[in-house]
């Protein structure tokens, strides 16, 4: 491995996440729907 | 080919129209053999239609009727620019959820400013192959598909949704999938595949069968191989058997003569929007839809499923009346015979006539189009959108993609990604960046950077919020 490779951390491809807001605005509980990218 | 059994109608057409499709010219700047209106014919002849003045009339009625959408078409419609800018402004205005249809060409900086104003528009724009090679082969001017996938960048980087009409022939079939790839590339909304209706000049002859198993497996793979672009198959094709209007109107044709049609379709018209009024013309729908002589062209397209070999063939035949609905052999005799426009030989080699060359545009153009951020509060990896009051959470790469957008482009967002994951194939994360960016735009985390309205971010990106 060389060096440059070295400075290359894990790829974890983006992920936009939509929390349970529908007892919004204060019951926030954790992802329900995921969408990668 | 699987053809729906014909019924009559069970129901019966609302008392006011829920749209109106107005085709404000005949004119049209494009050669296309299988035109469903017979455009190129009229071009040519210079067919009448109706004023500015007469239009306006027709658009005020259509918003005290109470329409709820409306479609802005031709020929290509922007030939008379002012006149659809106006309209399409107007019904925007009222809450009419209003579409323009068009090739794409006329359509510059000024154009697409004002169109991107409209909150409740869509943009169909044409585009019948992925090189420039065969869509222009297939709409027969040259220099059409740069116009075209211009027009797409300027609507698009505006924020307007552009649902790209793909006409799939036998001649344009083998690029469908990279069309669709190229769309995917250039950010588009959403791509119809629409196999040719043999109305107008379709109806003169022609093979148009393609390959319609084929393009569903597109539709079915879409979600997976080009997440957040739609890929739909109209139906009511050749391809598909034409299934005839089976249920009540809802809504009504105007062609640039004034005379009123249930819809394209259907070749009978009742009354004349401008003469009578869009009211007493809707009267005349209500009243004669389903009588005994049109239900029996109806019952007559569900059994031969063919439009060209009907008696009556929309856009075939200008003016039949639905309560004379009949044309004579030496009319349509006289449009047979009517002279066409000649299309521009095939032949381009230019830089997009390849696929490799095409997809480089516009993933040329996809990369380098700018973002800021939406409406929207942050803190840390989460994200509220006060309009919705939707909450959303980003992973680091996709914080990442955000910041890198807020402002900046989709290819300074591949080149943050790629700088700190050197290894990682760059191809690799553009997808995940293009979807990315789809993803967040969807949510309005993310709008283009030429986006009309929409309240400015400060410089964090957190916007001053009503509470």
């Amino acid at each position: 491995m060389d060096q440059h490779d070295s400075q290359d951390t894990q790829y974890e491809p983006p992920v936009v996440e939509d929390l349970d807001t529908a007892e919004a605005p204060s019951s926030v509980s954790g992802g329900v729907v995921t969408t990668i990218g | 080919m699987r053809r729906a059994r014909w019924r009559a109608p069970a129901t019966r057409p609302p008392a006011t129209p829920v749209g109106v499709k107005l085709e404000l010219t005949h004119a049209c700047n494009f050669r296309c053999d299988f035109c469903y209106t017979d455009s190129p014919r009229h071009t040519v002849a210079r067919t009448p239609e109706l004023s500015d003045g007469d239009w306006r009339v027709i658009v005020d009625e259509a918003i005290s009727l109470g329409a709820l959408e409306a479609v802005i078409t031709g020929g290509e419609p922007l030939l008379r620019r002012d006149l659809s800018l106006e309209v399409i402004e107007q019904l925007d205005a009222a809450g009419v959820g209003t579409t323009l249809n068009t090739n794409g060409w006329f359509v510059d900086d000024d154009v697409a400013d004002r169109l991107a104003r409209c909150r409740g528009l869509s943009v169909f724009v044409s585009l019948d192959g992925a090189t420039s090679a065969t869509h222009e082969a297939s709409r027969g001017v040259p220099g059409g598909w740069a116009r075209g996938i211009a027009a797409m960048d300027r609507l698009l980087a505006r924020d307007v949704p552009v649902r790209v009409v793909h006409v799939v022939t036998p001649d344009t079939e083998s690029e469908t999938e990279a069309l669709l790839e190229l769309g995917w590339h250039l950010g588009v909304t959403s791509v119809q595949m629409t196999p040719v209706v043999p109305t107008g000049a379709a109806a003169r002859g022609g093979d148009w069968q393609v390959d319609a198993p084929r393009l569903r497996r597109f539709v079915e793979r879409a979600p997976a191989r080009w997440p957040g672009m739609p890929v739909l198959l109209r139906t009511g094709s050749v391809a598909e058997g034409l299934a005839p209007a089976r249920e009540a109107p809802l809504g009504m044709l105007v062609r640039p003569t004034g005379a009123v049609r249930i819809e394209s379709i259907s070749p009978f018209s009742f009354g004349n929007a401008a003469r009578d009024g869009l009211a007493a013309c809707w009267r005349q729908i209500v009243d004669g839809f389903d009588s005994p002589a049109l239900l029996e062209w109806d019952r007559r397209l569900g059994v031969m499923g063919d439009l060209a070999r009907q008696d009556l063939v929309p856009y075939l035949d200008d003016d039949v009346p639905a309560d004379r609905p009949r044309t004579s052999a030496a009319a349509r005799a006289a449009v047979l015979a009517a002279p066409l426009p000649a299309k521009a030989a095939a032949g381009d080699s230019g830089p997009y006539a390849s696929v490799a060359g095409a997809h480089a545009r516009a993933r040329e153009l996809g990369l380098s189009r700018g973002y800021r951020r939406g409406a929207i509060r942050v803190s840390g990896e989460h994200v509220r959108i006060p309009a919705t009051g939707a909450i959303t959470r980003l992973n680091t790469a996709a914080l990442a993609v955000l910041d890198a957008c807020s402002p900046g482009t989709a290819g300074d967002a591949v080149a943050r990604l790629a700088s700190a994951h050197p290894s990682e194939p760059c191809e690799r994360i553009e997808r995940d960046v293009r979807q990315t960016i789809r993803s967040l735009a969807a949510r309005g985390i993310l709008r283009p950077a030429l986006a009309a309205g929409d309240v400015p971010s400060t410089a964090d990106g957190t916007v001053d919020l009503p509470y």
